[in-house]
């Protein structure tokens, strides 16, 4: 599999959408924190 | 290394001693980082944890599976070293936004919202992997039952060991955001956990991309957050006699934390988390029974103790006696080929890791394994050359008969995973 099509895979897979926003989420909460 | 008994124990139990023994060895992590009488900001504190969870990641756990097969396993499954490094930025974000929580509305608010974490690994067990798909009415009130009642006495537990609140009112809001933040985040992190083990990964695999993933956010977060780099050395140079404690505090938890993965992958999350969250009644003992914690404490905060006790027993017990089978069997292989139909992996070779089969991918130890490994414990052991114990009052008897346990939960749960699946 090439490294295009993974990245593809994996950045439209529901699974990592909702790991990446929460850790989006939490990101956003320490720069609002600080 | 010998070959696995798949008739020796079933995966359920075998997932439940995982569980059990990763709430032993979590709860225990916090024990030696008391030994930390100087003024180590949170971030340097978290740092250096993170930094002997790295470390001791190196040490006797290569020489299960020997860095050959872990490398072969990553390379098999490169997409999953994203899900890996993402679940390691995951905890420390998380762990740095309990930072903030417990500042500014205290730990007797904060601490329920983020313990709540097993309930939203729950939710996404469902939603996301299945879990409990298909099972009868009586497994899934065991497990939702059951996680509720761990929820309720780690929040007991947590409360009987608080001596006041230093928070300030004035950022409530703000704390409890934190902490809802942390929750999710904590709750959110076992997505990763769970797809890596549907696709057939090992958890030292897993764990080795988990670890960098770690200490790199921690490091960044410390960096930005911590006065900069220069600020965070100088602070580091000043407590070099603490930094053994909490290198030690992270060796613990690595030992927790791989138990953790294991019933992960075994139990899958809606099970697992909750049993390797019983940590709080560990760690609740080793404060009391060694350190003192408790002691003064008047009889409201005793019946806190006894009541989170009993509570995180019939927690666990009703998880444990929750095993799949039939349809919600089917729904996870369902799970699993779903992974495999949109990652290109073989059913048959990711079915027989997911039940604990190497497939013929074990491979032996090499020189370098034990190069890395005399490597990493001699880190250990120049870090215990310099270690400062301080005057503190512990008493040596319950120390012996906890680490008792602790040894004897880790021959438990490591004999079990070796006999059964032989580390995979």
């Amino acid at each position: 599999m090439t490294f295009r099509k993974s990245a593809k895979l994996i950045l439209t897979d529901s699974q990592f959408l909702v790991s990446l926003a929460a850790l989006l989420v939490g990101i956003a909460l320490l720069i609002g924190l600080r | 290394m010998g070959r696995p008994h798949p008739r020796w124990m079933s995966l359920h139990w075998l997932g439940v001693i995982c569980g059990l023994t990763a709430g032993v060895w979590l709860g225990a992590a916090e024990a030696p980082t008391k030994l930390v009488d100087t003024g180590l900001s949170p971030f340097a504190i978290s740092l250096c944890m993170v930094a002997g969870v790295f470390t001791a990641r190196w040490t006797f756990p290569t020489l299960l599976k020997g860095t050959s097969f872990v490398v072969a396993d990553l390379a098999s499954k490169k997409h999953l070293i994203v899900w890996a490094l993402l679940a390691g930025a995951l905890w420390a974000v998380a762990n740095t936004l309990t930072v903030f929580a417990i500042r500014d509305v205290g730990l007797a608010i904060a601490f329920p919202m983020w313990n709540a974490n097993s309930l939203i690994g729950l939710l996404w067990a469902r939603v996301l992997f299945r879990e409990l798909e298909g099972a009868g009415p009586r497994i899934v009130l065991r497990v939702v039952f059951g996680s509720i009642a761990i929820v309720i006495a780690a929040i007991l537990l947590g409360y009987s060991s608080l001596h006041g609140d230093t928070a300030h009112a004035s950022h409530a809001g703000q704390g409890i955001l934190a902490a809802l933040g942390a929750s999710l985040l904590w709750g959110t992190m076992y997505v990763p956990y769970r797809k890596a083990y549907l696709s057939g990964m090992n958890p030292l695999s897993f764990v080795t991309a988990f670890t960098v993933g770690e200490l790199a956010t921690v490091l960044t977060l410390a960096w930005m957050l911590g006065g900069g780099a220069h600020a965070l050395l100088a602070e580091l140079e000043r407590s070099r006699g603490a930094l053994f404690w909490l290198f030690l505090g992270g060796f613990v938890w690595v030992v927790g934390d791989l138990f953790q993965q294991y019933a992960a992958k075994y139990l899958g999350i809606g099970r697992g988390i909750p049993l390797s969250n019983t940590n709080q009644v560990w760690g609740l003992a080793w404060g009391a029974l060694v350190f003192g914690e408790l002691a003064g404490a008047d009889r409201a905060h005793l019946a806190l103790v006894l009541a989170g006790s009993v509570a995180m027993i019939v927690g666990a017990a009703l998880i444990s006696s929750a095993a799949a089978a039939g349809k919600e069997e089917t729904s996870r292989n369902l799970a699993l080929l779903r992974e495999c139909e949109r990652y290109g992996l073989d059913y048959r070779k990711t079915l027989l890791n997911m039940d604990g089969e190497d497939a013929g991918n074990s491979r032996g130890r090499r020189w370098w394994d034990y190069a890395i490994v005399a490597l990493a414990v001699a880190v250990f052991v120049w870090l215990g050359m310099q270690a400062h114990v301080p005057t503190l009052h512990m008493r040596f008897g319950w120390m012996a008969a906890l680490a008792v346990i602790l040894l004897l939960s880790l021959i438990v749960g490591g004999v079990s995973l070796w006999r059964r699946t032989d580390f995979s």
